[in-house]
């Protein structure tokens, strides 16, 4: 089988990002030196320097570097650097702006994101930020990367598993098997809950998933007869049984909300060569439902979060505990491997894919990614009537697909660094690897039990 | 031991108006009078001629005095916060961090009016405080208090190697920085009695003057070694993984590869140069055990060093290698510093250091071979109080890396591997970037540092009324951990 | 349809949504509130080449001078304001187009939230 591969083209983005310093020259106190730092600097960035007449603003944020020569070496000391307040504007609490800005990078040039200087972050945060990941060396056999000359595969199959087969005395099988689909990678693509995007995003989502050989879950009320040549590489997303009598025979996957989950077989009945996936929001009851759900047939389980992460109850749970506790439920009944497990809510970089498959889950579903990767910088001044300050919706369908291909090559890439450092030839082997995983309480626990608290 | 320890020089910044916490604003009204000159105990201004000018403003403590803003009859001077050291630092490397550790280079002593003994990251090391009121009684300045480790307790017949400080510099190759930084780093280990580390790229013929305190590093590129350069070390250095970026080797991209890097790496100028990871040859530790004998064999003489990342089973790592007839096992830690890496591998990969070294030290206690092998720890170590920490963890010992750098003034902007390289001059070969650095200033500013560090080791240890620094190795009983942290500058 | 930039310090008590709120604009005037690290920043260039554009007014919300972060920019701020204005109002364009005011508390902002609109109003 080939190897499979993404190709990547340089898709600038329409709108220059905000950078995160802004330099301020106070001029007063000038000495009119005849070799001013500012032509000395390293990276050029007062000649680059420009007047971006649709943000208005002084390009100076994007350019500069932070290396804080000029401002260091002036004599008059008039040039101070700051961290530029439209940058902080961008995304929220939980998609911050470093985080938005570099899916803006990946997205641009489709590379891993690889920066000079130690990690700068907290030691240990909320959310996915408390665990790491494991790697090998010498005493475990180890993988080289995207570097290496091994394959690691990134395939996963969705679809209902039988837990055993059953042959004649003839030896020839008699059970039937369900519909599977493989997938070259382990994330899918949705839409967010909320905003408006227009056809060409969603045109951007369909070419770009069926370039990557990925699903694009659509939902129906979108789903026109253009969208007809990507049905290979389409979900229809549905909310009610006449929906579903409308849908074409050769669809590959429906999802159906959880309130229509009892008619799961019927729909089957129907559509017998369609993988029929359950959207349950993730909350108190997800674990039980998934247990009888399983139990009952369910083929692909579709949990959703909100946007942080957080599951929807008065006390909020994160995603990837759910999905811990979910798998391990499953595991303990023997049936896990028969569903597959896709998870949504709060995935905004590739080591949350990583986290959340080392949790339990066979993959992700990405959506408000991949609205951020086509500049979106979640203002939502959409949803109060005012106009897309990037014109989202008039964006190109083909810069659109690129731009995410771009993105699922460097997320697939990092999730090969991953897998590479723990010594892995295949993301099937990570699911529920929690054994590999370092969570950071336990290690603390362990690591300071002598040490007294104050 | 005579002229010990080595004494500080005062040497400032390369730079006209070096950043400090206080921006001083002169407006034109001044009469240049000079009372400023006369009143300011730091010595902030200064005359040229007949002018007052802002000389050294970054001396300035700012509010609390406030004498000049007061005193000028013109009303010409406003004090306020400096802007830019909000731009400076992030979490770990905070901007008190980065401007005390500029000021001990400069002066070879802590400062008194900002942090320098924990950053801002809200988990290890800046969570744990020693526990002064421990031991009521203090040595006097009169006893004498050691610093220094032995790194053979193998007892097996190959040379002693002691260090009169418990650091010594990490591997910084040739090619990701630049060669007055590595005799910079080599000569003031010379004067302080330690080592520094050739990294991955090759051991420079310049250092050869050096070499009794110079480790060479065979790292997974296998870079410059060569039978002469393993004979010539004290300590060879396998460098199996590196803490920022663990499962894979080491990075020099295309445009930091000048003539001279290819040359000592034998590679072509231009082209990235990715290491392999792992070792090719190392797949078990019965491998490590041959790669070990194989270095051993060459120099018989040497130690061995082994330098690995922190796993989930590190502590079985730390054994393998222990019977694999390593000396020293060198655990560096996921949050170390980096010339290039890929942001998922320095956030996710591997676990901290501080959560790495008990687990280590408490296994290598129970196996009953804890006095027989040497742990060093590394990845993030910053200041003096980091390291005292991690010995009181159960090290016995760390490796430095960043701070020497943060020394001769480095930003931590991070652009280390943009382009031809630190716009510093610090983390480049390119010929014009780092001439930028001259090799005594550079010298001298990484030996008061080291000074610093020596004079706050010390004030801890005699604060916890110890001798040696030896009686620190695992003692967590000397240590706190603040249970409720709030997030806070 | 007027098209208003506003630049607000982001060193005032007030945060975006704050002032926006307070300013209360009808729907005919069409706002972009942007923050700036110090009302010093902006340079007679730069809003020069802002006027340039289809922009119909510009203004400045900056801190008293007794509070600047920098020490006097409020007061650059203003001389670089009265530059501009001078320059319009020999060109005949009026010097309604640009103006810088000093926030001191709540009332003030909507005092002079009336003025901007004022203004607004007013120019052709």
């Amino acid at each position: 089988m080939p190897k499979y591969h993404i190709n990547v083209k340089i898709t600038p983005s329409r709108f220059l990002p905000p950078g995160k310093y802004l330099l301020i020259d106070r001029e007063e106190g000038c000495l009119g030196c005849k070799y001013c730092v500012k032509k000395l600097c390293p990276y050029d960035v007062y000649n680059k320097r420009k007047f971006d007449s649709i943000q208005l603003r002084d390009t100076i944020d994007y350019y500069c570097r932070n290396c804080l020569y000029c401002v260091e070496a002036c004599p008059g000391g008039t040039i101070s650097l700051v961290v530029n307040p439209a940058y902080r504007e961008i995304g929220d609490s939980y998609w911050k702006p470093e985080i938005i800005t570099k899916i803006w990078r990946q997205a641009e040039t489709g590379m891993i994101p690889v920066s000079g200087a130690g990690y700068r972050g907290p030691f240990v945060g909320s959310g996915f930020d408390n665990m790491w990941t494991d790697m090998s060396e010498i005493v475990r056999p180890t993988r080289d990367g995207i570097h290496g000359r091994e394959y690691i595969s990134t395939d996963i199959e969705i679809g209902r598993k039988l837990s055993y087969l059953v042959f004649d005395a003839q030896g020839k099988l008699t059970s039937s098997t369900p519909p599977l689909i493989e997938i070259p990678i382990p994330m899918l693509f949705c839409l967010p809950e909320w905003g408006n995007w227009g056809r060409s995003v969603l045109f951007s989502i369909a070419k770009a998933a069926r370039t990557l050989n990925t699903l694009f879950i659509i939902p129906f009320a979108q789903f026109t007869k253009d969208f007809y040549p990507y049905i290979d590489n389409l979900g229809i997303s549905v909310e009610s049984l006449e929906e579903i009598s409308a849908l074409p025979k050769d669809v590959k996957l429906i999802e159906i909300p959880y309130s229509l989950s009892q008619n799961l077989q019927a729909i089957k009945t129907s559509y017998p060569q369609t993988i029929v996936m359950i959207k349950i929001p993730l909350s108190p009851e997800a674990k039980q439902r998934s247990l009888t759900l399983t139990k009952n047939n369910a083929e692909v389980l579709h949990f959703y979060a909100d946007d942080h992460g957080l599951e929807f109850a008065e006390k909020p749970r994160f995603i990837k505990d759910i999905i811990k506790d979910i798998h391990l439920s499953l595991v303990d009944e023997g049936i896990r491997d028969e569903v597959t497990i896709l998870a949504s809510g709060g995935i905004a970089m590739a080591e949350h894919v990583a986290k959340t498959i080392i949790c339990g889950a066979d993959g992700a579903i990405l959506d408000q990614l991949l609205m951020v990767a086509l500049e979106c910088r979640l203002c939502k001044d959409c949803m109060q009537g005012i106009a897309c300050p990037i014109d989202i919706e008039n964006i190109e369908p083909d810069w659109g697909a690129q731009r995410l291909i771009n993105l699922m090559n460097a997320w697939r890439d990092q999730l090969l660094e991953v897998l590479g450092a723990m010594g892995m030839r295949d993301v099937r082997r990570l699911r529920g690897e929690m054994g590999r995983a370092i969570f950071y309480e336990d290690v603390l626990n362990e690591a300071f039990t002598s040490i007294k608290k104050r | 031991m005579k002229n010990w320890p080595p004494k500080e020089k005062k040497m400032p910044s390369r730079f006209k108006r070096p950043l400090g916490k206080y921006k001083i604003i002169k407006r034109a009204s001044c009469n240049n009078c000079g009372l400023c000159v006369e009143v300011c105990p730091y010595g902030v201004y200064k005359f040229r001629g007949k002018n007052v000018f802002i000389s050294d403003e970054y001396h300035c403590i700012g509010l609390s005095c406030n004498q000049c803003v007061e005193k000028c009859p013109e009303k010409a001077l406003a004090v306020v916060k400096n802007p830019t050291v909000e731009a400076l630092g992030d979490y770990r490397w905070t901007s008190d961090l980065i401007l005390s550790t500029w000021y001990q280079a400069e002066t070879g002593k802590p400062p008194d009016n900002m942090e320098y003994k924990i950053g801002n990251s809200g988990g290890g090391f800046d969570r744990l405080r020693f526990d002064f009121e421990l031991e009521k009684q203090n040595l006097s300045l009169k006893e004498h208090v050691s610093t220094a480790i032995n790194l053979n307790r193998r007892n097996d017949g190959r040379p002693q190697v002691t260090i009169s400080v418990p650091w010594y510099g990490g591997g910084m190759s040739f090619g990701s920085v630049s060669l007055t930084t590595m005799l910079a780093r080599a000569r003031a280990c010379m004067e302080w009695n330690s080592f520094t580390c050739t990294g991955e790229g090759g051991y420079p013929e310049a250092l050869i003057p050096y070499k009794d305190h110079v480790i060479t590093q065979v790292a997974t590129g296998l870079f410059g070694v060569r039978e002469e350069t393993v004979k010539r070390a004290r300590i060879v250095e396998f460098k199996y993984a590196q803490g920022a970026k663990p499962g894979l080797g080491g990075h020099l991209l295309g445009d930091k590869v000048t003539p001279d890097v290819a040359r000592m790496r034998e590679s072509v100028p231009g082209i990235s140069l990715f290491s392999p990871f792992p070792f090719h040859s190392v797949y078990s530790v019965e491998d490590h055990k041959k790669h070990v004998d194989w270095i051993k064999e060459i120099n018989p003489k040497a130690l061995i060093s082994v330098k690995v990342s922190t796993p989930v089973d590190v502590d079985m790592v730390a054994i393998g290698s222990y019977y694999a007839g390593a000396h020293i096992i060198h655990l560096d830690g996921s949050y170390g510093g980096t010339g290039a890496a890929p942001d998922i591998a320095k956030k996710n990969i591997a676990m901290p250091i501080e959560l790495a070294i008990p687990k280590v030290h408490r296994f290598l206690l129970e196996e009953g071979i804890r006095d027989e092998i040497v742990i060093i720890a590394s990845g993030g170590i910053r200041t003096a109080y980091d390291m005292a920490k991690a010995i009181a963890l159960g090290a016995d010992g760390v490796v430095t890396g960043t701070a020497e750098l943060v020394a001769l003034e480095c930003t931590r902007c991070g652009n280390c591997e943009r382009g031809r390289g630190c716009p510093r001059g610090i983390a480049t070969t390119d010929p014009e970037l780092s001439s930028m650095i001259e090799l005594e200033w550079a010298t001298q500013r990484i030996s008061n540092l080291f000074h610093s560090w020596y004079l706050q080791l010390i004030d801890i240890l005699r604060h916890l009324g110890m001798h040696s620094i030896t009686e620190l190795v695992g003692r967590t009983d000397c240590l706190f951990y603040i249970d409720k942290w709030s997030e806070h500058a | 349809m007027k098209r208003v930039v506003i630049f607000f310090c982001q060193n005032l008590s007030y945060n975006k949504e704050e002032i926006f709120k307070v300013l209360d604009f009808p729907s005919e005037i069409s706002i972009r509130l942007m923050p700036i690290p110090c009302s010093a920043e902006i340079s007679v260039g730069f809003l020069l080449k802002i006027l340039e554009t289809d922009i119909d007014a510009i203004f400045i919300l900056a801190c008293p001078v007794t509070s600047c972060q920098f020490g006097e920019g409020s007061i650059r701020a203003k001389k670089k304001v009265a530059y501009i204005q001078k320059i319009l109002d020999e060109l005949g364009l009026g010097k309604d187009k640009l103006g810088v005011f000093e926030v001191d508390n709540s009332e003030n902002l909507q005092q002079i939230g009336r003025n901007i609109k004022k203004r607004c109003l007013s120019i052709t």
